[in-house]
């Protein structure tokens, strides 16, 4: 087995993120928080955008939800029609 | 219903073995209710079919433009404000129905037992209720809910609870009443006659006096009989309500003669309770399942009050009432009674009038009830402003001046802690206490009833005995829910003002809430996210540089083109003191002194110079804060919604130059801002403190990107605009020591403080590192402070601790060196 010239080229797939900065400062905090053998970060591109691996997509997608979902607070649905009870 | 009533007398003929059956035939009209209520609870139209929530099969009434309200079987009530009958209309669903959410077009009342208990006592009854609705509404009123308001009412006025001669007695004009309620555990507990007791229950049939003329009788008759005191004319309650339309009075003159004919022969019948059980058997008497459902009324005829001292007072002739105030006094004081209950009114609405009129009608010894001896200075102020009470005939009862009046009556004013105070009195203390416990007292006023906990309040009413009670505050939210403990501890809501009201007519002035949204720096944002700084994330989301400069921005576009007095509310230290020194603007907290606090609170008053203060929580109640008209909140504390009406109370009064009553719809003379950090925890918190203010029908209007389109030349100029300076302001942020960054801590929170504790996560996690614990991770230095914040000293320890020098020391100590300190 020859070794490999030096000049090839590496391709990696991977997909680009965009977003606004403090989006990019969330999925870095997610990424730091892996141990690095499971890190999906490819490169920092520039402050709003990043390349990652295509297969943390979905987790992403899942855990951005959640984050947004914990800053907004929906109201609790008023029940109508129950007994006498006060609210 | 009435079927079961009737077979009762007849069955209570039997012997001694049937008195567990006499209990298992009481018990049948709860679970009638019980059932009728369930049944109430599906609202099924007459097909027996579940319809939820959409009514579209619900007839509209031919005439339906007219109406102004929509009934819907789920004892919702929708009433159009833009109708011509909004006011009349508003009015009479007030006194019937609790209000859900009244925003500008279109209001929500929902009808519950506890409001239709209210109507009640104020004089309205199921069929007038019924009719009334009928007329008003687009639909016609579905038979569930006719009979729902039958149901609930059909025992309210029966008990009443009075006081006589210091005795505590639970009257009625029908007999059988009584007797029906005492068989109850809880209530044959509260009796104080015993062998009464025992009469009763051993007899089953019910052995009143025969006749028994009027007189206080003793052993003779069960019951303590006397003649009935008389309701009085109660059809001057309906024209205070004052619909329009012909027909609908009709109605209510039928109504006036027919109440009287029900009256049972004209005599009351009475047993005296216990004074340590009579919150228990209001409890148990409440509507509601598991309880007896024969709600208690507390009147107070202080017309006939012949035994307590009257007191002379009168209101002057400059104090004018303004149409909501007398609507909510006619509301108490209709019949000629006395009625016990809460008023709500928005801050700056002219609460403190209200009770100062409602105990200038009243005319017997009065006791005010506040949260802290600013309040009490306030009440007292307003006593005297108002009547034509002098200065000896109002006193003041709190740590600093304990006094009483010397005359047979008059007006004390003092603080609920002052009357639940643990520890040891002093002597002076002590002896006021016991005078006060010995009187009886014409009305109790309680300020700001909404803050009070049910236990300060039970220990309260147990050492003060008084006739009526009247509560004023201005929202009647807490985050804990004891709302309902007030319905049986002071008595129904008697009127609740509607905001938006009050600020087309002018009284209040016209407030733009509006959230701005701050997004975080790159760099903030990403030490937010880090596990390490959980702690700090407030701090975090309160420093934002973009948020600082926002609020720059704001402070100096109201002073320079709007001239406004701004005030900047913030619940955390070290954010306070950031800003304010940044920004050069004068600052109070709780270590502020009290002489530093007037200086300040007089400039900003009076001197131009002085625009913008910045105020911690302490302004949320101890300060007299001065009218503003803009008002910035950078910093909240997790989610408490009376906190946000509160502090929109202080700027609830319209800018100086209007002349109230003008009603500018269309103008906006002042602000809410409530600044927010996108992306943060914050905008969760935010969301939920301003549930309130939307339901009273103010909008919150987002603001984002308020500084996106500054010119570069302004932008620069705001501080913290460059990144070197925000990376300082972070790292200096990172090296706050634990005790600094929370937020501030006031003695008199801790019993709040106690209750929303519980009720966020009562365990918390932290992650940290070993090598965190034992110092090393790489901070220099870091400061701790052990123990609480330093011990908030009253007035009178400053004073006493500090040294005068040779003035005012005993002549024979004058030149002697006292140990320098």
């Amino acid at each position: 087995m020859g070794s490999e010239p030096i000049w090839m080229v590496q391709a990696m797939k991977g997909v680009l993120l965009k977003g606004d900065i403090p989006l990019k400062q969330f999925v870095i905090s997610l990424n730091e928080a892996r141990i690095p053998s499971e890190r999906f970060i490819i490169a920092d591109l520039d402050e709003r955008t990043l390349l990652i691996q295509p297969q943390a997509e979905a987790f992403l997608q899942e855990k951005l939800q959640v984050f947004v979902d914990e800053n907004q607070y929906q109201p609790p649905l008023r029940s109508s029609g129950h007994s006498s009870g006060r609210k | 219903m009435g079927g079961a009533k009737k077979r009762r007398p007849e069955e209570a003929e039997e012997g001694d073995p049937a008195v567990k059956r006499l209990r298992v035939t009481i018990r049948r009209p709860k679970e009638d209710a019980a059932r009728d209520s369930s049944h109430l609870d599906e609202w099924s139209d007459e097909e027996g079919e579940r319809t939820s929530y959409s009514f579209l099969d619900l007839a509209l009434k031919p005439d339906h433009r007219n109406r102004p309200v929509w009934v819907t079987p789920d004892r919702r009530v929708f009433l159009e404000s833009f109708s011509p009958l909004y006011r009349q209309a508003y009015d009479f669903l007030i006194a019937i129905a609790e209000p859900v959410s009244r925003p500008q077009c279109v209001h929500e009342y929902m009808l519950t037992a506890h409001s239709l208990y209210a109507a009640v006592s104020i004089g309205l009854d199921a069929d007038t209720i019924v009719k009334v609705l009928g007329k008003l509404s687009k639909v016609s009123v579905s038979k569930s809910l006719a009979d729902f308001v039958h149901v609930t009412t059909q025992n309210c006025g029966k008990l009443k609870l009075v006081i006589q001669d210091n005795k505590f007695l639970l009257e009625s004009p029908y007999p059988e009443v009584l007797r029906e309620i005492v068989k109850d555990e809880v209530i044959a507990k509260a009796v104080k006659d015993k062998s009464l007791l025992a009469r009763i229950l051993g007899k089953g049939e019910g052995a009143e006096a025969a006749g028994g003329g009027g007189q206080e009788a003793g052993a003779a008759a069960d019951f303590i009989v006397k003649k009935d005191v008389g309701k009085g004319k109660v059809a001057d309650e309906i024209t205070a309500i004052d619909l329009e339309g012909d027909e609908i009075e009709e109605i209510f003159d039928e109504r006036g003669g027919g109440k009287a004919a029900e009256r049972g022969g004209g005599f009351t019948h009475a047993i005296e309770i216990l004074p340590s059980m009579i919150e228990h058997v209001k409890q148990r008497c409440l509507p509601g399942s598991g309880s007896l459902n024969y709600p208690i009324l507390e009147e107070y005829d202080f017309q006939n009050d012949k035994k307590n001292p009257d007191l002379l007072m009168e209101l002057k002739p400059t104090a004018k009432l303004r149409s909501y105030q007398q609507k909510s006094l006619s509301k108490m004081f209709s019949n000629g009674r006395a009625r016990s209950g809460v008023i709500v009114l928005p801050c700056g609405a002219g609460k403190s009038l209200t009770g100062v009129a409602a105990a200038s009608r009243v005319k017997k010894s009065i006791i005010c009830l506040c949260l802290n001896s600013v309040s009490v200075d306030q009440w007292r102020h307003q006593f005297l402003l108002w009547t034509n009470l002098q200065e000896h005939q109002v006193t003041k009862f709190t740590a600093e001046n304990k006094q009483m009046f010397a005359t047979d009556s008059g007006v004390l004013v003092t603080t609920y802690s002052m009357l639940t105070h643990e520890g040891r009195r002093s002597e002076e203390a002590s002896r006021i206490l016991r005078e006060m416990q010995s009187k009886e007292w014409g009305l109790m006023l309680l300020d700001e009833v909404h803050v009070v906990p049910a236990e300060t309040f039970r220990k309260v009413i147990a050492i003060v005995k008084s006739h009526c009670k009247l509560g004023l505050t201005a929202t009647l939210v807490r985050e804990d829910n004891l709302i309902d403990h007030l319905n049986f501890l002071i008595g129904p809501k008697l009127y609740e003002a509607n905001w938006l009201d009050l600020v087309s007519q002018g009284y209040l002035a016209n407030v733009q809430c509006a959230e701005v949204w701050c997004e975080m720096t790159k760099e903030f944002f990403a030490e937010y996210l880090k596990k390490d700084n959980r702690r700090r994330r407030e701090l975090l989301y309160v420093m934002n540089p973009i948020k600082f400069m926002t609020c720059q921005f704001l402070i100096e576009y109201h002073e320079q083109h709007r001239r406004d007095k701004v005030i900047v509310f913030s619940d955390n230290i070290f954010a306070l003191r950031e800003y304010a020194m940044k920004l050069r603007r004068p600052f109070i907290y709780g270590a502020t002194a009290h002489n530093e606090r007037t200086r300040i609170l007089h400039h900003f008053k009076h001197s131009s110079e002085v625009n913008t203060i910045f105020i911690s929580r302490v302004g949320d109640n101890s300060i007299d804060i001065p009218e503003a008209n803009v008002i910035i909140q950078i910093a909240s504390h997790a989610g408490a919604r009376r906190q946000e009406a509160q502090r929109l109370g202080r700027i609830l009064r319209p800018k100086q130059s209007m002349a109230i009553g003008s009603g500018n719809t269309g103008e906006f003379n002042a602000f809410f801002y409530s600044l927010v950090s996108k992306d943060t925890q914050e905008m969760f918190y935010s969301t939920k403190r301003q549930q309130f203010l939307i339901d009273q029908g103010y909008a919150f209007k987002v603001v984002t990107g308020l500084l996106d389109n500054m010119d570069k030349a302004e932008y620069d100029r705001l501080s913290y605009s460059k990144r070197e300076d925000q990376i300082d302001l972070l790292s200096r942020i990172l090296t706050v020591g634990e005790a600094d960054q929370g937020d501030e801590v006031l003695a008199t929170d801790k019993e709040q403080q106690i209750q929303e504790k519980n009720l966020l996560s009562a365990a918390r996690r932290n992650v940290s590192s070993l090598a965190g614990l034992s110092g090393a991770r790489g901070m220099t230095y870091m400061e701790y402070q052990t123990g609480t914040q330093p011990k908030q000293l009253s007035e009178a320890q400053k004073r006493r601790n500090k040294i005068n020098p040779y003035k005012e020391r005993h002549h024979l100590f004058k030149f002697r060196k006292k140990y320098q300190r």
